[in-house]
């Protein structure tokens, strides 16, 4: 009991501290210009965030990419046995017979799943494709799509989904855009010695063609695919795992 | 008070809070949920730092003159950081809640007090 | 032409690849029709000289046909 109020006391003394810290370090910030004085007075794509992310800072974008997998490794271990039991994820991703009790959801909700997932899945290919010129990007439309997919399982439950996802199919999409990524890389270092470099143009012609006035695209709209193909699949995989954590306890002891 | 000072308090307002939720509350789940606040005031105090009076949204207009939307742009580094920073928040959150259903099945019970035997 | 319509083709095999897992049964001309709408609506990405945005079209097109692929008879 003594060491229990003497350990509140510390952490009492020290939140204090700590927040006097923070409030006063915030109040006299000051920003300068920095960095930011070149990004801002050369102009790649008209979207200038996403010129920082994948031309100026690409590997930046690639150890965040990384991260995102890394997550979604340990989340599958973390789960009991894992991602490595075949036998068992097929229950989980609903390739298998299972009873699957009626959710209760309103018959508006049920209508109007499945229009609003299509809707949502080609306005998050808009966004991902449109990322270079329009507000967004590789992540923002995949978790557009990714979000069409949680809509239709939290309508219909897990097993009669209308949109199925297959484990093998989310993860060879992951595959497939950190391979993409990771290729595209090597491309500029083949042909211009730099790892990521933006290439304007293979033998004059450029690798994604767009209008005049665009600027130099480049290879961003490919990368802008591969991370939104990883992201999808990354918060599908995800969202997965944790919505049906109870078919994966009642399966811990075996295998 | 200009909105980037306003931004700036609401951001150490959040971070506060944040940190007398993960000291202070007694359960995994409610810990999670502070350090996601932390996590947010972060990003706002990354967002207003590349504020500006007046400023265009960093993308371009072909109407304006290249120049004169150069100086009047906001920050593009801060927002590209920022939406960094989110995506890892996410990932993080995931591994965070995997971790707690993990706990929950080992002990019953979320409250840490309990876990650690202190009363 | 090329350089206008590659970005709407690109949409539109992204969404053949995942209309390949939806497995509800789609009305076409349904979603053709709120494709015009939405497309009207949310207009062309700038820069693409269209009347409305083609890439919403095509993505839904592919989308639709990748549905045509999979459903069941």
């Amino acid at each position: 009991m003594k060491l229990s109020v003497s350990r509140e006391v510390a952490v009492s003394l020290s939140f204090l501290l700590f927040g006097a810290g923070v409030f006063y370090s915030i109040y006299s910030i000051e920003v300068v210009e920095g960095v930011n004085a070149i990004y801002t007075h050369i102009k790649i794509v008209p979207n200038f965030v996403s010129a920082v992310l994948f031309d100026w800072r690409g590997f930046d974008t690639l150890g965040e990419c990384l991260i995102l997998i890394n997550s979604v490794l340990v989340t599958g271990i973390v789960f009991g046995k894992g991602l490595f039991n075949w036998d068992f994820l097929k229950e989980v991703y609903g390739e298998e017979k299972c009873k699957d009790s009626d959710l209760g959801f309103t018959p508006i909700v049920k209508v109007l799943a499945v229009p609003m997932g299509v809707l949502l899945m080609a306005l998050g290919i808009l966004v991902i494709l449109g990322g270079h010129i329009t507000p967004g990007g590789g992540f923002q439309g995949g978790a557009l799509i990714s979000a069409a997919y949680v809509l239709a399982m939290v309508a219909f439950g897990v097993r009669r989904c209308p949109i199925r996802f297959t484990y093998k199919f989310l993860e060879s999409l992951e595959s497939f855009g950190a391979l993409l990524f990771l290729i595209l890389g090597l491309l500029g270092m083949v042909l211009s010695g730099y790892y990521l470099y933006n290439i304007r143009e293979i033998w004059g012609i450029p690798p994604f063609p767009s209008p005049p006035g665009v600027g130099d695209v480049g290879i961003i709209p490919y990368l802008n695919i591969g991370v939104g193909l990883k992201v999808l699949a990354g918060l599908s995989t995800i969202t997965v795992l944790l919505l049906s954590q109870r078919i994966i306890s009642k399966n811990i002891g075996k295998g | 008070m200009d909105l980037q000072l306003a931004s700036f308090i609401t951001a150490g307002a959040l971070v506060v809070l944040g940190l007398y939720g993960f000291f202070f509350v007694d359960n995994v789940i409610k810990k999670i949920i502070a350090l996601s606040i932390i996590g947010n005031g972060v990003n706002l105090t990354l967002v207003a730092m590349g504020y500006k009076e007046g400023g265009y949204a960093p993308i371009y207009i072909p109407s304006v003159e290249f120049q004169v939307f150069a100086r009047e742009m906001a920050y593009p580094l801060p927002q590209a950081l920022v939406l960094t920073n989110i995506v890892i928040g996410a990932s993080m959150l995931a591994v965070m809640l995997a971790l707690s259903i993990v706990f929950y099945r080992k002990y019953k019970t979320l409250k840490t007090s309990v876990i650690l035997k202190e009363d | 032409m090329i350089e206008y319509l590659f970005l709407p083709f690109t949409g539109m095999i992204l969404g053949f690849i995942l209309g390949r897992r939806i497995t509800a049964k789609l009305n076409i001309w349904f979603y053709l029709l709120v494709g015009v709408v939405v497309g009207y609506l949310l207009g062309p990405l700038p820069y693409y000289n269209f009347p409305l945005s083609y890439s919403f079209l095509f993505s839904l097109l592919g989308l639709l046909l990748g549905n045509l692929t999979v459903r069941e008879k």
